[in-house]
């Protein structure tokens, strides 16, 4: 038996079966010379172990930083008995035994044991008093101490803000407002800013988001809202002007972490940012990802180019983005020059089917277009990975506390805010703290209805692409009927149609994407989709065949009743088949709150040791088999449509 | 299919002094094209009979077959400001159209822009009479 403690609290004890019993274990140190919740002790700064039997049970100390700065080596400690490993104590805190993770994952919308204190920031001397709605920007009126900021000229972007309201500033001078919760202790912590989206100024939709400051701030996160009401109104292409707002309220938490004497001086871990952005601002933050990488951008055709390499006023920039989030976002408001936003960071979606606002859910496209298949080099790795969220019966504003409802969501506020802050604490969780066992809730969104941090009532879609994937079809060659190069073979239909097709159909239809697919209908038992690999297909240190797919909404498909498939893979010898429906649902497609139907897919992740349990060979996969005999969930109806796209290996 | 719930009263356009973002690009035009151009914006305003909604969906606003990429809006409609003459010109009779991202079908307002006016307010290649600087400012124009 193995027991850790902490002074005299047991963090954890594994039995000699190997089961282990876990306490919670509380990772938010602020450890010094480390990240913020991050882990870590060099190779050289050995923990020392101390080990005893006592009362024939073997107490094993670790002494040192662990027991002040709970600190871990970066490798981990890995428990064995005689050569047999039992179990692993990652870095992050984790644990897994037999590989699994056996730590209970604390609730990612639930708040941490880190206190926090809220701050106003905002420019000096702003005066709201002729402003249509004085009240709702008083705040910014009176900073709190040390926390005055700056305008900046956004005039290249924006020339006029809308006169309307009387904001006591121009495009000029827009001020860098917001309001920040920030954890106690010494830090450094990571950051995330928030901004709104489009809204009436007479509401400061930057209060919105503090359900979700306080809950990263919690956890050791730095978390703001940032001021951009003066760009709101009845007002179109201003996304560029968002998204530089967005990047100049992280220069200024940059600011801050050096300026000797201030309150964040050395607090602020640059290293580790996440930016989420709703509505408009969730197309923004696409945009910012972009404008991160440049020294300066030319906002429109035909315009001079815009300094962001600090000789304006505006930037640097290259900030170190661990994760774009875009919330119920918008798509190619504005378009930059070199062509529509490819977000170049890892990327998050989150979106309600009953958004009454951007009910088109055009952030699918933008999903679409974020690490994409390089055709010229097409093995190679992405920047980043994406996630997206379908939240069905989820509306738009319900995101924003202080915005009134719209749409017809068919959830409740509190359930949509739940579902926002356990997806966004995951995120924010994996790419800020750390702690890779959330990306788990990202792949698959059965881990938050598993581990009840969602109800199973809250019905989800979700996708996942990895960085590494190998795309056995992505279907955006040349050749159709054919696995996408380098991945040479046949893909041929049986007792079924298999159209290949772009996807992006116009926002009424079913279909509204921005990669081309397949569509498979079946009207009968017997349908098969397969695909034939030349000479058999090495998975490599893949663990995953990945599709993604969902149902059309065609007279083959029953409204509210759930498909399924069978999956087969050979290497000619033996072949194993599982069930879709075994790994994930593929739901009718959801109504959105004006009667279209939105297909979209869900992705279908399946480990290849499945199939290797049953002896096929992953160093020669000879065919994947897709066999439509099933029929419609809980029917006895052989009939359906399905679309389809990217078919991976994939980590 | 949706279509915009958006009308439109009437239009207007008239020049303004420009700013120092507006003196950038004019300049720029002109170093690119090597060719002096005229130091005025024009703001075309479109008169509405509500304004829509501020919302994150918006309407595209086409003239003619131009998407125009950027406007705003003041207290009777929605505006938006052009320093380039060549598009200026390109604009002039066209029609004032909305469309709804993500749709192909357009709203026809059968209202257009002003061909004869832009031509009298000239974007002319030398210097007008009356100075830029006596021009009002945009914010000026926005409230007439």
């Amino acid at each position: 038996m193995i027991i850790i403690k902490k002074g005299s609290q047991e963090y954890f004890r594994l039995q000699d079966t190997g089961d282990p019993t876990f306490t919670p274990y509380h990772q938010e140190y602020a450890a010094t010379g480390g990240g913020a919740g991050e882990l870590r002790i060099s190779r050289s700064a050995a923990v020392r172990l101390d080990s005893e039997v006592q009362n024939n049970t073997r107490a094993l100390r670790l002494a040192g930083r662990l027991h002040q700065l709970a600190v871990l080596p970066n490798e981990g400690l890995l428990f064995k008995r005689g050569t047999t490993p039992l179990a692993e104590l990652h870095p992050s805190g984790d644990l897994y035994t037999r590989g699994k993770l056996a730590s209970t994952l604390p609730n990612p919308g639930s708040n941490g044991s880190i206190g926090w204190t809220s701050a106003v920031y905002a420019a000096p001397g702003l005066d709201y008093t002729g402003m249509v709605a004085p009240s709702e920007y008083a705040l910014f009126e009176a900073p709190t101490p040390s926390y005055e900021t700056r305008t900046i000229d956004i005039s290249d972007f924006r020339d006029v803000l809308p006169p309307s309201y009387a904001w006591p500033f121009d495009a000029t001078a827009a001020p860098i407002n917001g309001i920040l919760r920030i954890p106690n202790g010494s830090g450094p912590f990571p950051i995330a800013l928030f901004v709104h989206g489009n809204h009436s100024v007479y509401d400061n939709s930057t209060n919105g988001y503090a359900y979700l400051l306080e809950l990263l701030a919690s956890h050791g996160i730095i978390a703001a809202s940032i001021d951009c009401n003066f760009l709101n109104g009845a007002i179109y292409g201003e996304n560029d002007s968002r998204a530089i707002v967005h990047l100049e309220h992280v220069r200024q938490f940059q600011l801050w972490n050096g300026q000797a004497g201030h309150p964040l001086h050395n607090k602020v871990d640059l290293s580790r940012v996440m930016i989420v952005g709703h509505s408009r601002g969730g197309e923004g933050v696409g945009h910012a990802s972009v404008f991160n990488g440049l020294a300066s951008v030319v906002p429109d055709p035909g315009d001079p180019p815009v300094p962001l390499d600090g000789s304006a006023g505006l930037g640097p920039y290259g900030f170190d983005l661990r994760a774009v989030v875009a919330i119920a976002p918008t798509d190619s408001q504005y378009t930059p020059v070199t062509g529509r936003t490819t977000v170049h960071d890892n990327y998050f979606i989150i979106h309600g089917s009953r958004d009454g606002d951007v009910w088109s859910f055009s952030g699918y496209p933008t999903y679409d277009r974020a690490h994409p298949v390089d055709l010229a080099d097409p093995t190679r790795d992405a920047n980043g990975l994406k996630s997206l969220l379908w939240l069905i019966g989820g509306n738009h504003n319900y995101f924003n506390s202080v915005w009134a409802g719209e749409g017809s969501p068919t959830i409740i506020r509190a359930e949509q805010e739940n579902v926002a802050k356990v997806y966004i604490g995951a995120i924010a969780q994996t790419a800020l703290l750390n702690r890779p066992a959330y990306l788990n809730m990202v792949r698959d969104h059965k881990e938050a209805w598993n581990n009840g941090w969602i109800p199973g009532s809250i019905e989800l879609v979700s996708q996942y692409q990895d960085p590494c994937r190998l795309f056995i079809d992505h279907y955006e060659h040349a050749t159709p009927a054919q696995p996408s190069p380098p991945v040479t073979g046949t893909l041929t239909a049986a007792s079924m149609s298999a159209a290949e097709m772009s996807l992006n159909g116009s926002a009424t239809n079913d279909i509204y994407q921005e990669t081309n697919g397949v569509k498979l209908t079946w009207t009968a038992s017997g349908g098969r989709y397969t695909v034939q690999m030349t000479g058999g297909l090495a998975t490599g240190h893949h663990q995953y065949l990945v599709v993604r797919t969902g149902q059309s909404d065609d007279a083959e498909n029953t409204v509210g009743v759930d498909q399924e498939f069978n999956i087969t893979l050979t290497d000619g010898a033996h072949s194993h088949t599982v069930k879709s429906s075994d790994y994930v649902r593929l739901p009718y497609p959801a109504e959105l709150y004006n009667g279209t139907r939105r297909a979209v897919m869900q992705t279908l992740r399946i480990p290849l040791r499945h199939f290797a349990d049953h002896n096929v060979d992953l160093a020669a996969i000879q065919q994947i088999v897709l066999a439509f005999d099933e029929p419609q969930i809980g029917t006895s109806t052989v009939s359906g449509s399905l679309y389809l796209d990217d078919i991976q290996l994939s980590e | 299919m949706d279509k915009p719930k958006i009308k439109v009263t009437g239009v207007e356009v008239a020049p303004a002094r420009p700013d120092a973002a507006d003196l950038r690009k004019i300049k720029h035009y002109a170093e690119t094209r090597s060719k002096e151009l005229e130091e005025v914006t024009l703001v075309f305003k479109i008169y509405l009979e509500a304004l829509p909604e501020p919302t994150g969906q918006a309407y595209e606003l086409f003239i003619g077959d131009h998407l125009v990429r950027k406007y705003g809006s003041f207290d009777k409609g929605i505006f938006f400001t052009v320093n380039d003459p060549d598009l200026a010109q390109t604009l002039a009779g066209q029609e004032i159209c909305f469309g709804i991202p993500g749709q192909k079908e357009l709203l026809h307002t059968g209202i257009r822009i002003p061909k004869g006016e832009i031509e009298a307010l000239g974007m002319k290649a030398t210097g007008r009479e009356a100075g830029a600087s006596e021009l009002p400012i945009k914010l000026q124009v926005l409230s007439q």
